[in-house]
C-alpha cells in the first residue's frame, strides 16, 4: 500500500513539477508531452504550412517543433514554415500566444495554424521573493507590471516615470524636472514611519541601493516588476517595512537572432511656471508698498519713478550724472531699465531629449542570450550654461543549461550617467529674482553686474560646470540545480559596484557695466575660484542560497517549501578635495591656493545575515495558505540586540472554484484574501548604533583662526548615543477580493490595508539642557491605513480592440503617539500627535481688517502678550486670525491643522484601443487630499524686498475698499507685517489636488505584408506621445501642482536650484523596429 | 514560541555557512569615546572647538541680543521690534539651546578630565573649558537672568533636565569660580595668536562682576541708588581688582600712532594684515589694545557686510549718540560755550570729542569705502578721487565706524572683532571704583578713564572731581558717557542700560535725527519722508515703549512646554 501510494504520488509530483517548470518557460502545453506522447506514432514526412493570428495576419518567428524531438523551425515573414522528417505532433508556439498542438497525419503542404493571443499568459506567473508563484494561487497583495508598461512612453529618465499613478497602492511623485535630478520618489501604500521606508528594490535577485538607483536603469531591459505591498514581503524581514519591488530583466529566448531597435525624440516645453512682474508692474507695486509704509523718502521710491521715466533706456554713469547725486547708488555704474526682459521666460525655454535602444537576442536549447544597449540624452529647460544628463546602458543576460538539471542565469550590466549642471545653479535659480529692468548681459555680450548683483545668466554661463560621472556594474549569477523532481537548489552571487565622481569648477567671474567697457565687479574673486573633486565608491556583495521543494499529496494537497540563507555586505567610502585659485579650462584638480578636504569624508560598512523561508499550502485550488518569515541579524546593532525574527501569514479562498460557483458563467474569478505580517525597519538606526561618535575637523576647515591657520578640532557628531534601541516593527494587515466577470474581460481587485508601527523610532525633544541631539527612541506609535482598487475591461467591437481601466489608492497616516512632548509651532510639522506626517499648522484666517475701528479693536483685544509675533504697526487691510481656543490670547495654542503635504489619494484612469494597426492610449492621473504651504520668500510675498521681483499673482488682488476680500494684504516691505500676513494660515495653505492628462499616445503598426517587402523588418511601429499635456489644479501661485512645497526648514526642499525647474510638457515621436 | 520556530528554520537553512562574526564591524570614519579621551592632545583638540563660539561683528551689529541695533543709539531703515519694545514670546530661541549645547561640550571635557591619568598635561584645555563654560553661562544670565545650572553631561533620563532655574546669583558664582580657576591655570601670554591667557580670563571676570554688581545695586536700589548691598559690594570689588590686575600687568596699551594722530581710534577698528589699510601702514600686530578677539584672516569671507552695512546711509545714527559727545572743553553740549549749534550742516561737529568724527561722517566730508572710491596711495593724493558725504538720507547723521578705505570685496574685510579691549577694562575699573565707594579719586580717573578720553583728545580737560563740581556734572553720568561713546557699536549699550536699570528712561524716547527746521537741512533736503517734531527735529521712530519685563528676555515657549518646572520671566507670563 505504502509503495503504491508513493508510486502514485510521485507521478503526481512529477507532473506538477513539470507543470511548474513549463509555466516558468511560458508554454504550458509542453507539459503534456509525456501524457500524449504515446498517441502520436506516425510516419515521417515533410510538412508545410502557415501560422497566422486570429485576424489573419502572419505570425513571424513562431516556433514549430516536432514534439519530443529537437526537430524544429521558425516561421518566415509570411508566417510560412517547412519542416521535413515530421512524425507525430507539431507544437507551434510564440510569445504572447497560446501554444497549439497539431497532430500531423502525413505529408501535408497547406497546414493553417491559427494562434490565439493569450493576454493572461504573461501575468500568470508572478515573481515573488525567492521564487515565482502562479497568480491564481497568490494570497498576498502582489501586483505585477510587465514590459508593456514601458513601451512607447517616450524617453524615460526612470522606469518610475512610466508607472506614476498606474499601479494601485504604488505612490510615485517627482521632485523636480532638472535633468538627472528628477528625484522620483516611491512608496507603497503610504508611509509607515517617520523614518525612511522606501521599498526594498531587488533587481534579478540582488538588492539595489535605493529608489534613486532606478534612474540608472534602462526601462527597455525590464521584463517585469512585482510590487509586494503587504505581508508577502515578510520574507525580506527587516527591510520589508516599505514593501518590496522586484525587477526582473529580459532574457533571450530560444530561436533565431532577433534584433530590436527603438528610438524616440522628445520635444520639451515649459509647462506651468510662475510669472514675474514687468517693469511697470513692479515699479507701481513698489511705489504703492513704500507709500503704504510712509517711506516715500526712500531712494527706492525715486528709483521706481526713474525706472518708469526711462523705461526701455539706460543711464551710463560714465557719460551722465548720477540722478541720485551722491545720496545713493554711489557704487553702481549705470541704471538699466529694459522693458522687454522676461526673466523667467528667458531663463527657461524649450529643449530636446532623445533615447535609442538596441537589443540582440536569441539562443539555442543549451543557451540563450540578450545583449542590449541604450543611450539617453536629456536636455535642460535652463537656457544658460551647460546642463544635461546622459545615460549609457549595456546589459548582457545569458542563460546556460549545463545539463538538463543545472542552469546558470547570468546578468551583467554596466550603467553610466554623465550629468552636467552649472556649478552656481543655486544662485542662478533662487527665489530672489532681481527687479525687472536689469539686463541679462551687457550690450556687447559680457557678464553684467549692477552694484553687488551679478546676472544669473553669467553665473550659469561662466561660473563653471559641475560634472557628475556615475559608473555602475551590476552582476547577478544564479545557479539553479534541480536535485530531484521535487527539490531545487538555487544559489545567487550578486555584486554591485558603483563609483560617483563629481568635478565642480567654480570660476571667478568678471562682471562689466551695461555698456560693457568697464569692470565693475569680480565674484568670486580669483583667490576664491575653486575646483572641488569628490568621489564615492560603493561595493555591495550578496550571497544567497535556498532550497525549494514542491510536492502534491493525494492530488489535492499542494505543498511548497522554500528555505534559505543570505549574507549581504556593503562598503561605502567618500572623500572630497577642494583647491582654490584655479586656472580656467583645466579639468583636473589643481589650484595655487588653499587645498582642503571637503570635511564630510565618510566610510562605513554594514552587513546583514539572514535566514528565510516560505511555506505554501494549496488545497484543491480552493483554499490557500502561506507562511513566510525571516530571521535577520544586522551589523548596525550591538550583539545583544542584533537579531530579530519577522514573519507573515496569509490565506486565500478561491470561491469560484467551489462547486456552487463553478458553473456560474458570468463570473470568471472570485477570490478572497487576507494577510497579517510583522516586518521590520532599520532605517532609523545609525550604522554603528550605541557608540558616541566624534568627528575630527581638519585644519583649514571651519575651525577658529588661531595662530597661522584655521585650527583642527574634535567635536561630537552632534548626537548622543543610545544603547537600547531596536528595529521598528510594523504590523501589516491586508484583506482583498479579486474578481473577474464576462469571461475574464472585466477584472479587478479591491484591497484594504492597515499598517501599525508601535515602536517607531522618534526624535524626542528634550529640554535644551541635554546639549546634543537626543538619540531616537522606540517611543512612537504610527499607523497608516487605506484602500486601493483597480479595474480593467478589455473588449472588442467591430474589429476594434479596446480597454479601459483605472486605479485608485487612498492612504492616510497618523502619528498616534509621539512618545514625547510635542511643541506646537506654525508651518510644517511631522511630529504632532494625532496628525499625519508633513502636516501644516497655522492660524485660522478671520478676514482682513476692514477699517480703523476694527484695527483698534483687534489690537486692543489681542496685541498684549500675544505669542504669534503680531506686529505693533498692524494696518487696515492686514489679516486677522481667530483666537481659536477662546482664551482671549492669540498664541501657539490657537494653531489649527491645515492639511498635510502628503497626498492621501492617488488615482488614474486609462483608455486605449487598436484597430487595423492603429492604436491610441490615454492616461489621466491625479492626486487629492494634499495641501501646500509655501513659506515666506520674495516670490510668494510681494515687495518683501525692494530690489527683487515678485509673482504677478498679487496684481488686482490686494485689499482695497472696493476689493475687501482680496487674497493679498496691501503691499508693504515691512517684514513684521509680511511675516504676519503670510504665515501659515487657513488662507495661505493651498489645496494641492490636481488631475492631469499624463499621457496620450497614438501609434501605427505597419502590416506584416508590407514589411515583408523590406525582407529584413519583422515588426515596425511609429508613435507620437504627449505627456503632461493638460491639467486642472487649485494651486494659486503659478507652480506646478506636482512640485514640492519648498519647506524652508528642509535644506533639500529649499526653493532654489534644481527645485525651481518648471515641469515640462513633452511631445515624443518614436519608432520601434524588429529585425 | 515564534522565535524557536524560526531558529529551527534558520538551522535547517544553514547550508550556506556563514559565521555570525561577519556582523561585527567597527566604525571606520569616526572617533569614539575610547579613542578620544585617552590622549592629552585630544583634550586640546576638543577644547579648540570652543574658540569658534565667541562674539563676532554679527553679535554687535547684526540683529542679536547684544546688538546696538536693539539699543537706543542707532537704528536701521525698518523698525527693530526689540528696540521698539514690542517683541513677544518666541516659540523657540536659538540663544537658549546654543548656550546649553556649549555648556554640555565643556562639561563633557571636564567630566572626562576627572578620570584622565595625567591631569597636568591637560591643565590648559581644562582651563579653556572652564572659561568657555563661564562665557556661555554669562550669556544665559545676561539674556534670561536665572538659569538652570548643569555642571556635568546629562542623560535623557536625568532628572536635572526637568529642574527649576537656579537664582542668577548662584550662576554668577559659578561663572566667577570658573573664571578664577581658568585665570590661575592659563599662561601669562597666549601661546598662539587668538588663544586664551590669564588676562583674558581676568578681563572677562571684571566684566561679569561689574555687570552683576551694578545689576544687583540698581535693580535692588533703583536706578539712582547710591548705597550698595553686600552682594554688589562683593562683586564690584572683584570687578575692580580683576581690572586692576590687568592694568598692573602692563601687557596692554591703548592703541595710538603718531601718523594716525587723532584718527588712531578709527583706524584701530580696521587694522588688517596682507594689505595696506591705513596711512601709517600698520597691521594687526601693531594693535596693543585688543585683549581677546575673534580673528579674521585676509581672504576669508565674513558673515557681515561691514563697510557697506555700516558706512554712509546704511546705519542710521541717532541724534542721541551725536549729542552724547562732549565738547572739546570736556563739557556736555548744553553746558559748553564751544558748541556751535545746528544751523550749518556740519556746525555741530565743530569743537567736539574727536571720537565723534572718528565714528560719524558729516556732510561734505571726503571719505572712501571699499568699492566706490577707495584709497590707493594713502596720501592726500587720494583726496582727488574720493566720495563726499551727502547726509540727506536716513537720520541725517551717518556712521563710518567699521568701514574700510581699501579696495576689498564686500564681506572680505578681515579686521578682528574686539571681544574685550583694554579701553573697556580701564572703563570697568573706573566704574567699579566709583560704584563701590560712591566716589572716585582723580588719580584713579587718571589711572583709567582719562587715558581713554585723551587718546584722541590730548587737549581735552581730564574728567576730575573739580570739573564735575565746577560745572554741576554728575560723576556717574560722565563715567557712563565715556563708556557709551567709546564702546558704541561694539555690542555693549543695551546690556549697559539693562544693568544700570536706566532702560525705562532711555529706551522709550523717540529715536531722532537731525535738527531739520531752521537749518541747512530744511532748505537742502527735499523730502526726508519723515515727520518733524515740535522742536523741528526729524523723528525716526516714535511710540517706543519700555516695560520692565524687557530687562530679561522671555523664555521660549517650547522650553516651557518641555520643562514645566521652568518659570517664565516676570511680566511675560
Amino acid at each position: 500500500m505504502k509503495n503504491e501510494f508513493l508510486k502514485f504520488s510521485s507521478r503526481r509530483i512529477l507532473f506538477s513539477a513539470a507543470m511548474a517548470s513549463a509555466l516558468l518557460a511560458g508554454s504550458p502545453q509542453m507539459a503534456f508531452a509525456d501524457v500524449n506522447g504515446a498517441q502520436a506514432v506516425m510516419q515521417a514526412g515533410t510538412v508545410k504550412g502557415v501560422v497566422v493570428d486570429v485576424t489573419g495576419e502572419p505570425v513571424i518567428g513562431a516556433n514549430v517543433m516536432v514534439k519530443g524531438t529537437t526537430n524544429g523551425t521558425i516561421t518566415d515573414v509570411d508566417g510560412n514554415f517547412s519542416l521535413s522528417n515530421v512524425k507525430g505532433t507539431l507544437i507551434v508556439s510564440f510569445i504572447g500566444y497560446k501554444s497549439q498542438e497539431v497532430v500531423v497525419k502525413g505529408t501535408e503542404t497547406s497546414l493553417k495554424i491559427v494562434l490565439k493571443e493569450d493576454s493572461e499568459l504573461l501575468e500568470e506567473v508572478v515573481v515573488v521573493g525567492y521564487g515565482t508563484m502562479k497568480k491564481e494561487s497568490l494570497t498576498g497583495a502582489v501586483t505585477a507590471v510587465d514590459q508593456k508598461a514601458f513601451q512607447g512612453k517616450g524617453s524615460l529618465s526612470s522606469p518610475l516615470q512610466a508607472l506614476q499613478g498606474q499601479v494601485a497602492g504604488v505612490m510615485i511623485t517627482r521632485g523636480s524636472s532638472a535633468p538627472g535630478d528628477e528625484s522620483w520618489s516611491l512608496n507603497l501604500r503610504g508611509a509607515v514611519s517617520m523614518n525612511n521606508t522606501d521599498p526594498l528594490i531587488i533587481i534579478d535577485g540582488v538588492a539595489s541601493d535605493g529608489v534613486n538607483d532606478l534612474r540608472l536603469l534602462n526601462s527597455n531591459d525590464i521584463a517585469s516588476i512585482s510590487f509586494l505591498k503587504d505581508g508577502s514581503a515578510a520574507i525580506y524581514g527587516s527591510r520589508a517595512a516599505g514593501g518590496v519591488m522586484l525587477i526582473t530583466t529580459k532574457k533571450g529566448a530560444e530561436g533565431k537572432v532577433k534584433v530590436e531597435y527603438s528610438g524616440n525624440a522628445t520635444f520639451k516645453t515649459v509647462g506651468l511656471m510662475q510669472e514675474a512682474m514687468s517693469l511697470d508692474q513692479w515699479a507701481n507695486g513698489l511705489k504703492t508698498a513704500l507709500r503704504n509704509d510712509d517711506q516715500t523718502g526712500n531712494v527706492w521710491y525715486t528709483y521706481a519713478e526713474l525706472a518708469q521715466k526711462y523705461k526701455g533706456q539706460y543711464i551710463d554713469l560714465q557719460t551722465s550724472a548720477n540722478p541720485f547725486g551722491t545720496a545713493a547708488f554711489t557704487d553702481v555704474s549705470d541704471f538699466v531699465f529694459a522693458d522687454d526682459v522676461d526673466w523667467l521666460g528667458t531663463l527657461f525655454g524649450n529643449t530636446w531629449s532623445t533615447e535609442h535602444s538596441l537589443s540582440v537576442s536569441g539562443g539555442t536549447e543549451k543557451s540563450s542570450y540578450r545583449i542590449s544597449l541604450n543611450y539617453l540624452y536629456d536636455g535642460s529647460t535652463l537656457q544658460f550654461g551647460d546642463n544635461n544628463n546622459q545615460r549609457y546602458n549595456f546589459r548582457v543576460n545569458n542563460t546556460y543549461k549545463f545539463t538538463d538539471n543545472l542552469k546558470l542565469e547570468s546578468s551583467i550590466a554596466y550603467n553610466r550617467q554623465n550629468q552636467v549642471v552649472p556649478t552656481m545653479v543655486d544662485a542662478v535659480l533662487s527665489n530672489t529674482l532681481p527687479m525687472p529692468g536689469l539686463a541679462f548681459e551687457s550690450l556687447n555680450g559680457k557678464p553684467y553686474a549692477w552694484g553687488t548683483w551679478g546676472s544669473p545668466a553669467a553665473k550659469a554661463e561662466y561660473g563653471g560646470d559641475n560634472k557628475l560621472v556615475v559608473s555602475a556594474i551590476n552582476i547577478s549569477e544564479t545557479l539553479n540545480w534541480k536535485l530531484t523532481d521535487w527539490l531545487t537548489a538555487n544559489a545567487n552571487v550578486g555584486y554591485n559596484t558603483s563609483t560617483a565622481q563629481r568635478d565642480k569648477v567654480e570660476n571667478s567671474i568678471t562682471y562689466y557695466n551695461y555698456v560693457g567697457n568697464k569692470v565693475v565687479r569680480t565674484d568670486p574673486i580669483q583667490d576664491n575660484s575653486s575646483y572641488t573633486q569628490t568621489s564615492s565608491r560603493t561595493d555591495f556583495y550578496s550571497f544567497s542560497g535556498y532550497l525549494a521543494a514542491n510536492k502534491t499529496l493525494a492530488q489535492k494537497h499542494k505543498l511548497n517549501l522554500t528555505v534559505g540563507a543570505q549574507y549581504e555586505f556593503k562598503d561605502y567610502t567618500y572623500f572630497g578635495v577642494k583647491a582654490k585659485d584655479i586656472q580656467t579650462g583645466l579639468e583636473i584638480i589643481h589650484g595655487s591656493g588653499d587645498i582642503t578636504l571637503s570635511g564630510d569624508e565618510k566610510r562605513y560598512q554594514t552587513a546583514v545575515l539572514s535566514y528565510f523561508g516560505r511555506f505554501n499550502y494549496d488545497y484543491d485550488g480552493r483554499y490557500l495558505f502561506e507562511l513566510n518569515g525571516r530571521y535577520d541579524g544586522s551589523s548596525k546593532f550591538r550583539p545583544v540586540n542584533r537579531w530579530a525574527a519577522f514573519y507573515g501569514a496569509s490565506i486565500g479562498w478561491r470561491l469560484k472554484q467551489e462547486t456552487f460557483l463553478r458553473d456560474v458563467d458570468w463570473l470568471s474569478e472570485l477570490k478572497l484574501r487576507a494577510s497579517y505580517a510583522e516586518v521590520g525597519n532599520q532605517s532609523g538606526i545609525s550604522d554603528y548604533d550605541g557608540i558616541q561618535f566624534y568627528n575630527l575637523v581638519s585644519a583649514g576647515g571651519d575651525g577658529a583662526y588661531i595662530g597661522s591657520d584655521k585650527i583642527s578640532y574634535i567635536k561630537t557628531d552632534g548626537s548622543l548615543a543610545s544603547t537600547n534601541r531596536h528595529w521598528e516593527r510594523i504590523k501589516n494587515y491586508n484583506v482583498a477580493v479579486d474578481f473577474g466577470f464576462l469571461n475574464g474581460n472585466l477584472t479587478g481587485t479591491v484591497e484594504a490595508f492597515l499598517k501599525k508601527n508601535d515602536n517607531m523610532l522618534v526624535d524626542i525633544t528634550y529640554p535644551a539642557l541635554l546639549g546634543d541631539k537626543a538619540p531616537k527612541m522606540n517611543a512612537g506609535k504610527f499607523k497608516d491605513w487605506g484602500y486601493e482598487g483597480s479595474i480593467n475591461y478589455r473588449g472588442s467591437v467591430a474589429g476594434v480592440n479596446f480597454h479601459v481601466g483605472g486605479t485608485f489608492t487612498f492612504a492616510r497616516n497618523e502619528l498616534t503617539d509621539y512618545g514625547g512632548t510635542t511643541v506646537l509651532s506654525s508651518g510644517y510639522k511631522s511630529t504632532m500627535q494625532g496628525y499625519p506626517l508633513k502636516s501644516i499648522f497655522g492660524l485660522r484666517y478671520a478676514g482682513k481688517i476692514q477699517n480703523e475701528e476694527q484695527l483698534e479693536a483687534y489690537k486692543a483685544k489681542y496685541f498684549e502678550n500675544n505669542g504669534v509675533n503680531m506686529p505693533s504697526n498692524l494696518r487696515v487691510g492686514d489679516n486677522m486670525y481667530c483666537d481659536e481656543n477662546g482664551d482671549g490670547k492669540i498664541d501657539e495654542k490657537d494653531y489649527i491643522y491645515l492639511g498635510s503635504d502628503t497626498p492621501e489619494i492617488s488615482y488614474s484612469f486609462n483608455w486605449g484601443a487598436d484597430w487595423r494597426g492603429f492604436d491610441v492610449n490615454v492616461i489621466f492621473q491625479g492626486s487629492a487630499n494634499r495641501f501646500v504651504y509655501r513659506p515666506i520668500d520674495n516670490m510668494t510675498v510681494p515687495f518683501r524686498g525692494y530690489y527683487t521681483n515678485t509673482s504677478t499673482a498679487s496684481i488686482d488682488n490686494t485689499w482695497a475698499e472696493d476689493n475687501r476680500n482680496a487674497y493679498y494684504a496691501p503691499y508693504t516691505s515691512d517684514s513684521n507685517i509680511n511675516n504676519w500676513n503670510y504665515q501659515a494660515s487657513s488662507l495661505t495653505a493651498q489645496d494641492g489636488r490636481y488631475l492631469r492628462l499624463k499621457n496620450l499616445t497614438i501609434g501605427y503598426t505597419f502590416p506584416a505584408k508590407m514589411l515583408k517587402k523590406t525582407k529584413v523588418l519583422q515588426n515596425a511601429r511609429i508613435y507620437a506621445t504627449g505627456t503632461d499635456l493638460w491639467e486642472t489644479t487649485k494651486i494659486k501661485d503659478g507652480w506646478d501642482p506636482e512640485a514640492a512645497a519648498f519647506d524652508s526648514k528642509d535644506a533639500k526642499q529649499a526653493a532654489k536650484g534644481v527645485k525651481r525647474y518648471p515641469f515640462t510638457r513633452n511631445f515624443t515621436f518614436g519608432v520601434n523596429l524588429t529585425f | 514560541m515564534k522565535l524557536k520556530q524560526y531558529i529551527k528554520i534558520a538551522c535547517l537553512s544553514s547550508f550556506t555557512v556563514v559565521a555570525t562574526s561577519c556582523l561585527d564591524l567597527e566604525p571606520k570614519a569616526n572617533l569614539s569615546d575610547s579613542t578620544v579621551w585617552n590622549k592629552a592632545s585630544n583634550f586640546q583638540l576638543f577644547a579648540d572647538q570652543f574658540y569658534g563660539w565667541t562674539s563676532d561683528f554679527v553679535t554687535a551689529i547684526g540683529d542679536n541680543v547684544h546688538s546696538d541695533y536693539r539699543s537706543d543709539l542707532v537704528c536701521g531703515s525698518s523698525v527693530n521690534t526689540y528696540s521698539q519694545g514690542t517683541n513677544t514670546i518666541p516659540s523657540s530661541d536659538g540663544n537658549y539651546g546654543t548656550n546649553y549645547k556649549r555648556i554640555y561640550y565643556t562639561n563633557l571635557l571636564l567630566k572626562n578630565a576627572e578620570s584622565f591619568s595625567d591631569p597636568a598635561s591637560i591643565a590648559i584645555p581644562v582651563a579653556e573649558a572652564k572659561f568657555f563654560r563661564a562665557y556661555a553661562y554669562f550669556e544665559l544670565v545676561q539674556i534670561y537672568g536665572d538659569a538652570i545650572i548643569v555642571t556635568e553631561p546629562l542623560d535623557t533620563d536625568s532628572e536635572q533636565l526637568y529642574g527649576a532655574q537656579n537664582d542668577r546669583g548662584e550662576v554668577v558664582d559659578l561663572i566667577i569660580k570658573d573664571l578664577q580657576e581658568a585665570a590661575g591655570a592659563l599662561p601669562e601670554t597666549s601661546t598662539e595668536a587668538g588663544r586664551l591667557n590669564k588676562y583674558i580670563a581676568l578681563s572677562m571676570l571684571s566684566r561679569v562682576a561689574l555687570y552683576e554688581g551694578t545689576w544687583q545695586k540698581f535693580h535692588n536700589g533703583g536706578r539712582d541708588a547710591t548705597a550698595n548691598t553686600a552682594r554688589s559690594t562683593e562683586l564690584l570689588t572683584i570687578a575692580k581688582n580683576a581690572a586692576n590686575e590687568v592694568i598692573k600687568s602692563g601687557k596692554y596699551k591703548l592703541f595710538y600712532h603718531e601718523t594716525l594722530g587723532d584718527q588712531s581710534y578709527r583706524y584701530m577698528f580696521t587694522l588688517e594684515d596682507g594689505a595696506q589699510c591705513n596711512p601709517a601702514n600698520l597691521s594687526k600686530a601693531d594693535n596693543t589694545e585688543y585683549i581677546f578677539v575673534k580673528r579674521h584672516r585676509n581672504g576669508d569671507k565674513t558673515a557681515y557686510n561691514l563697510t557697506h552695512g555700516m558706512v554712509g546711509n546704511a546705519c542710521y545714527v541717532t541724534r542721541k549718540l551725536a549729542e552724547l559727545y562732549l565738547c572739546s572743553d570736556g563739557l556736555p553740549i548744553e553746558k559748553s560755550s564751544n558748541f556751535k549749534g545746528y544751523k550749518g550742516v556740519a556746525d555741530e561737529f565743530q569743537n567736539r570729542d574727536r571720537r565723534m568724527d572718528n565714528t560719524m561722517l558729516y556732510h561734505g566730508e571726503q571719505y572712501w569705502n571699499n568699492d566706490g572710491k577707495w584709497r590707493t596711495t594713502w596720501t592726500d593724493a587720494d583726496l582727488t578721487d574720493c566720495l563726499v558725504a551727502n547726509v540727506r538720507s536716513g537720520s541725517g547723521y551717518q556712521c563710518q565706524k567699521w568701514g574700510t578705505e581699501r579696495k576689498v570685496d564686500d564681506y572680505y574685510e578681515s579686521y578682528d572683532f574686539p571681544i574685550i579691549r583694554y579701553a573697556e577694562v580701564l572703563l570697568t575699573y573706573a566704574e567699579a571704583a566709583y560704584e563701590l565707594d560712591g566716589t572716585i579719586s582723580d588719580s584713579d580717573l587718571d589711572y583709567s578713564l582719562n587715558l581713554v578720553r585723551q587718546r584722541v583728545n590730548p587737549s581735552m580737560p581730564k574728567l576730575s572731581n573739580s570739573l564735575v563740581v565746577a560745572h554741576g556734572l554728575s560723576m556717574r553720568e560722565e563715567i557712563r558717557r565715556e563708556r557709551t561713546v567709546e564702546l558704541v557699536l561694539e555690542g555693549h549699550r543695551i546690556d549697559d542700560l539693562k544693568r544700570w536699570a536706566t532702560a525705562a528712561v532711555e529706551m522709550p524716547q523717540d529715536q531722532l535725527g537731525v535738527q531739520f527746521t531752521g537749518t541747512w537741512f530744511e532748505t537742502n533736503w527735499n523730502n526726508p519722508g519723515k515727520s518733524v517734531n515740535a522742536d523741528g527735529i526729524l523723528v525716526l521712530y516714535t511710540n517706543r515703549v519700555w516695560n520692565d519685563k524687557l530687562y530679561l528676555y522671555p523664555l521660549p515657549s517650547d522650553q516651557l512646554q518641555l520643562n514645566p518646572q521652568l518659570e517664565q520671566n516676570p511680566g511675560w507670563k
